[in-house]
Parts: C-alpha cells; sequence; structure tokens
C-alpha cells in the first residue's frame, strides 16, 4: 500500500539545513495497522506529511496504493489526497464556523459528488461515529472526544484506502482515547489501512506493528526491541 | 460557475457564525453604492447638460463691449461704422450687436402669450435677445423656417426702444410650446407680458437661454429691436472657420483705430463663455469623481482588509482544506464566494440606500431622480470591485502548504 524508498527531506534556512529525513525507507502492506513512534524532532511529522502528501521529499520514492507518486504536481496530490488518504489530526482540526454536517462534507464537495450521495455518506459516517444526532452541532458544542469522533468521521466519508492518524488520542483523556482507539481498530479490521503516530507506547503496542524513528531514519521497532532483550540477556 | 455557487451555502452559513467584520464591509459596501450611483447619475447628468449645444456657432463666434467715453457720442453712428469694417474684414463671416450671448450669464427674460387678452399664468417663459438684421450671421443660427430679420424692420433709440412691436424669430422648442399643434408658425402673432404684439417671421431650430439654472433653457427668441445704450449692447463676430484666434485682436485693433476715444471691453470667444458658464458643473464632477475614486479605494482596501485578516486567522483552517483535499482553486473560490456574498449582502442594503438617498437630493437640492438602470450597473460594479480586491488575499491563501495542517497553530 505504501513504498517508501531511500526518501530524504531538508528543510533549509539562510542559517541551517535540518535533515529531518534521511534514507529513510518503509513499507506498509494493504490492511495493516501500522504505528510510528519516535522523540519529539525525530521526524515523525515530516513522515507523516510525506506519506499523506502534505509535503514533497527531496530524494528517494514513494509509491502509494501501487501508483508513483514521487513526481505529481499539486493538483493531482490534492486529487489523491482526496480520493485515497484520510487524516486525523492531533488537534481534530474541524472548521469551526461549520457545522458536523458541513465539516464532514468539505472532502466530499472537492470530490464533486452529488448532493445526494454527500448526503448518504455522511449520515452512514455519523452513524459510524455515533454523532447522528449532533449533525447541526458547532464543533465548541462538542466534548474533544466527540470532536475527533467528527474527524474520523469526516475521513470515513470519503471511503479512503489508507488512514493516516497524528496523535490521534494526544488531546484526550485515557477513557475518550480508548474509545477513538477501539474505532480505528474497528476501521482497520474493516480493511482500511491506517499509519498513527504517537507517543504513546500503550498506544502503538495495540498496533500490528511498530515503527521506531530516530535522527529521521526509521527503524523496526519490533526487531530493535528483540534485539535489545537478547543483549539484555546475554549481559545477564 | 456551479462550483461557485454550490460553494455559497457552507460558506454563507460559516458567515452568518462569524459576521461581525464583514457586516461592516457589507455596510461599507452599501454605503458605497448609493454614493457611487448617485455621484455618477449626477456626473452624467452635469456632462449631458454641458454636451448641450448652445445653437451658437461657438468654434467661430467670438463677442466684445465697446464703451465710447468721448462727450457726444452717437452710438448708432459708431455702430454702423464699427460693423461696415468689421465685416469688411477678410475671413469674417458677419457682424452685428445684440444685448446679451446664449450661455453668458446675463441677459433678459419675460413670458410670451399667444393672445392679447393675458391671463395669470398663462404664456411661455423666454429669454429675449434684442438684436440686428445680421443676428443669424454673426451667431451662426440655424434657420429652419421663415426668414432673418429685415433691415427695415429692426428698430433701435433709447431705453423705450426695446420695448415696441417688432419681428421676432423663434427658438425651435419655443415655437412648439407656443404652437403646439404644429404647421407653420412664420406669420403668426404673439405678445409680451404688456400685450404688445410680435410678429414671428422665423425659427431656428436651436437657441438656449443665458442662464444655465434657467429651467426652459431652450426657451429664446430674438427680436428685431435694440436699445442704443452701450451696457445693453455687445458686438458679436463670426469669423470663417479656424480663423477666430486670429481675428479677434484684429478686429479689437481695428475698432480702437476707428475711435481711440473708447475702451474695448471683454474680448471673449464663445467656446470661453460657455467653458465658464459649465465651470461649476465642471467642478463639481472633478469633486464628485474624486469622492468615487475615494470611496472605491476605501471600500477595496476594506474588502482586501478583511480578506487579509482571514486568511491570517485562518492559516490552520486553510492547511486542513489543503490536507483534505481542496486545490488551490478551491481556495480561491472560497474567497471570492465569501466577498461575493458579503457584496451581495451590501448590495441589498445599498439598492435602498441608494433610491432613499436620491430622494432625500431630489427634495432637498431639486435633482433630478436617480435612473434606476444605474442601480443594477453599480450592483455590477461592486461585484466585479469585491472579486478584484479579493483575489490577491485568496491567491496568497492558496499558496498556504497543505502540511499546516499537522502544525500546531
Amino acid at each position: 500500500m505504501l513504498q517508501m524508498t531511500h526518501i530524504s527531506k531538508v528543510f533549509r534556512t539562510e542559517l541551517v539545513q535540518t535533515h529531518a529525513l534521511r534514507d529513510f525507507s518503509l513499507n506498509v502492506a494493504e490492511g495493516e495497522f501500522v504505528a510510528v513512534t519516535g522523540p519529539s524532532g525525530s521526524g515523525k511529522t515530516t513522515f507523516l506529511n510525506i506519506a499523506g502528501l502534505l509535503e514533497t521529499f527531496d530524494t528517494g520514492s514513494y509509491r502509494l496504493d501501487g501508483q508513483d507518486v514521487s513526481h505529481l504536481d499539486d493538483a493531482a496530490r490534492s486529487r489523491l489526497r482526496n480520493e485515497k488518504i484520510g487524516f486525523i489530526f492531533q488537534g481534530f482540526n474541524l472548521l469551526p464556523d461549520l457545522s458536523v454536517f458541513d465539516n464532514v462534507d468539505v472532502p466530499l464537495r472537492y470530490r464533486g459528488m452529488s448532493g445526494g450521495e454527500r448526503r448518504r455518506r455522511i449520515d452512514k459516517a455519523l452513524e459510524q461515529v455515533g454523532l447522528a444526532s449532533r449533525a447541526k452541532h458547532l464543533p465548541s458544542q462538542l466534548s474533544g472526544g466527540q470532536q475527533q469522533r467528527v474527524a474520523i468521521a469526516r475521513a470515513l466519508a470519503g471511503t479512503p484506502r489508507i488512514l493516516f492518524a497524528d496523535e490521534p488520542t494526544g488531546n484526550l483523556d485515557s477513557l475518550m482515547a480508548r474509545q477513538v482507539l477501539e474505532m480505528l481498530e474497528e476501521i482497520n479490521a474493516a480493511g482500511t489501512t491506517i499509519v498513527m503516530v504517537t507517543h504513546d507506547p500503550e498506544l502503538a503496542r495495540r498496533a500490528h506493528r511498530n515503527i521506531h524513528v530516530m535522527d529521521g531514519q526509521v527503524t523496526d521497532f519490533t526487531a530493535f526491541a528483540a534485539a535489545q532483550t537478547e543483549r539484555e540477556s546475554l549481559a545477564a | 460557475m456551479k462550483k461557485f455557487f454550490l460553494e455559497a451555502g457552507p460558506v454563507l452559513r460559516a458567515l452568518t457564525r462569524s459576521r461581525a467584520g464583514a457586516v461592516l464591509i457589507a455596510l461599507q459596501c452599501a454605503i458605497t453604492l448609493a454614493i457611487l450611483t448617485n455621484a455618477i447619475f449626477i456626473i452624467q447628468d452635469r456632462v449631458r447638460q454641458m454636451a448641450r449645444p448652445s445653437g451658437v456657432d461657438s468654434e467661430n463666434v467670438f463677442s466684445m463691449r465697446v464703451k465710447p467715453y468721448k462727450p457726444g457720442f452717437n452710438l448708432a453712428n459708431d455702430i454702423d461704422r464699427d460693423m461696415a469694417a468689421i465685416r469688411a474684414m477678410p475671413g469674417i463671416v458677419d457682424a452685428g450687436v445684440i444685448n446679451s450671448l446664449p450661455l453668458s450669464e446675463g441677459g433678459s427674460s419675460g413670458r410670451i402669450y399667444q393672445s392679447p387678452d393675458i391671463k395669470p399664468g398663462d404664456g411661455q417663459f423666454t429669454a429675449n435677445y434684442y438684436t440686428d438684421d445680421h443676428s443669424l450671421g454673426s451667431l451662426g443660427l440655424k434657420l429652419v423656417e421663415g426668414r432673418g430679420f429685415l433691415p427695415e424692420e429692426v428698430k433701435r433709440g433709447d431705453r423705450t426702444a426695446d420695448r415696441g412691436e417688432a419681428s421676432i424669430i423663434l427658438s425651435q422648442t419655443l415655437a412648439k410650446k407656443m404652437f403646439p399643434g404644429g404647421g407653420p408658425v412664420a406669420g403668426k402673432t404673439l405678445y409680451t407680458d404688456d400685450g404688445t404684439a410680435q410678429h414671428v417671421v422665423g425659427v431656428v431650430e436651436r437657441l438656449q437661454a443665458p442662464w444655465i439654472s434657467f429651467g426652459e433653457l431652450e426657451q429664446a427668441m430674438l427680436l428685431s429691436q435694440y436699445r442704443l445704450e452701450p451696457a445693453y449692447l455687445v458686438y458679436v463676430i463670426r469669423s470663417q472657420p479656424g480663423q477666430r484666434n486670429a481675428l479677434m485682436p484684429q478686429v479689437e485693433k481695428k475698432l480702437q483705430e476707428l475711435d481711440p476715444d473708447r475702451i474695448i471691453r471683454s474680448p471673449r470667444t464663445q467656446s470661453e463663455i460657455e467653458s465658464d458658464t459649465y465651470a461649476s458643473y465642471r467642478a463639481m464632477a472633478v469633486i464628485l469623481g474624486t469622492v468615487i475614486v475615494l470611496i472605491v479605494a476605501v471600500t477595496s482596501l476594506g474588502i482586501i482588509g478583511l480578506a487579509s485578516f482571514n486568511v491570517n486567522v485562518r492559516r490552520k483552517q486553510i492547511g486542513t482544506r489543503r490536507a483534505l483535499g481542496a486545490q488551490k482553486g478551491d481556495i480561491i473560490r472560497y474567497f471570492l464566494v465569501e466577498s461575493w456574498l458579503i457584496t451581495t449582502g451590501g448590495a441589498l442594503v445599498g439598492v435602498g440606500l441608494s433610491f432613499a438617498l436620491s430622494w432625500w437630493m431630489v427634495n432637498t437640492f431639486d435633482l433630478p431622480p436617480l435612473d434606476w438602470r444605474y442601480v443594477p450597473v453599480g450592483v455590477l460594479f461592486l461585484w466585479v470591485l469585491g472579486q478584484i480586491a479579493v483575489l490577491a488575499p485568496a491567491r496568497r491563501a492558496a499558496e498556504l502548504p497543505p502540511a499546516l495542517a499537522t502544525r500546531s497553530a
């Protein structure tokens, strides 16, 4: 589903160059639920931005759902984001002046769907996250957990091939976080690939596979942890 | 275009939820529309009035006043001598005497009636030009019926000389007012305020009164009589096309040579006279034009300011929209639709305000009522202005990267 090969990304200012990603390679299979962890500044968000086509990269190649997306122009990237990718952000990123219904409607409008089809999808997505009765509410009238569920509904309404979640429970209490995580697991069980960036090791453990990112490079966290355990037992 | 209007629903709903800035700009648009439509209408009205031909061959006619001061001067003799000399000059078409000139802001007026049995409120207002048998040629008036004055018809004398029976030539507008039934006018008799008969001998296509504020500007007549007093007489001379400016000083010099004991005053072209008379109209047009430019500039800045502010406070929202699949064009369209809705809101209020302002000016300044056609044109202008003004901030918004969605703030 997602194949990144030798990706590098350098942020340049007049004074400094920052290697956000260097020789970054990663494969994510269809239907996988992958957690990406790493300390602050390790390159997790840059990875998410590049993977989600929010940002371009300097070298390497990237195939998404079988398509080489390395050299697409802005319009083509926008279309792909709209049609194949769903996003869940840490801060929910709902549009504050739009109702729940209109928020979920935003990506569907950009896809140019008919009014009837949009309504059907919005109703279904809000039903799925248990917020059908709140369609006319504004985001400010909802709790944090409910807002994140609206964001999930917005991502789901477009039936994406892959869902990128950026610290999806970062702004939620533990109860809400659990609900959201369970929702993501259900979505994944239904066949949608999920790549989730998180600081939370508990959350990461619920994923099929953990990727650890350090200094802009990827480490298979599971393998890293196994090696660590082996070294510790040898030392003993 | 379909996408543009499809976007209007959610944008309008969003606007109603954070409306303070939008309402202020809409109000500004409403005031702009009201001032714009009325100011342009007044300017157009003034321009239209200035463009009305006076009937005189303005480009080739000039005039001057002559004031003898030698004791015992004989004005009748002086006029005959002067006119003969001027008419003999090469390049001169004709020359004559008259009490005042169209659009010169000074002259004589009265009422004229169809019957000597005068009743109050009857008759028509008219400007009276007391002149000689060279009036048609010296002013360049176009005769459409009858004839000019004959030399033997012209009467001149002391202060009662312009009050007797005479031949008259009417402007076409006055002729139509006096004889609405149509048919030949020459040969008919009209009557002045004191019941004196005036015999119509001709009609000229056009002859304006001396005053632009005169309600019946196009109603005027020539009378074949004049008073022999320097204060009441103007020499009016018409040159061949293109020779006016060269001949003016020559005529002045010639008159001075013929009799050095007099003052030649106010040599002026008819174009200058008309231009000076309309100076206040031009000034008003310039002032209103400046007001229009300023108010359009202020409104444009208001729209640009609001859009720029919105772009700045919505950076993350724009990033989110881009992340969700909005193309650059979608972001630009969002701001265009928002601006269109604001200007439309302003236009709706502005239409009422335009007519209210017009009504007030009609009642206060006696201006003509606003032509309704200016209002839709003004609304169209406001829409275009709103779209152009918002374009730069909208383009800036479209250039914001989608990665802003994942950044805090």
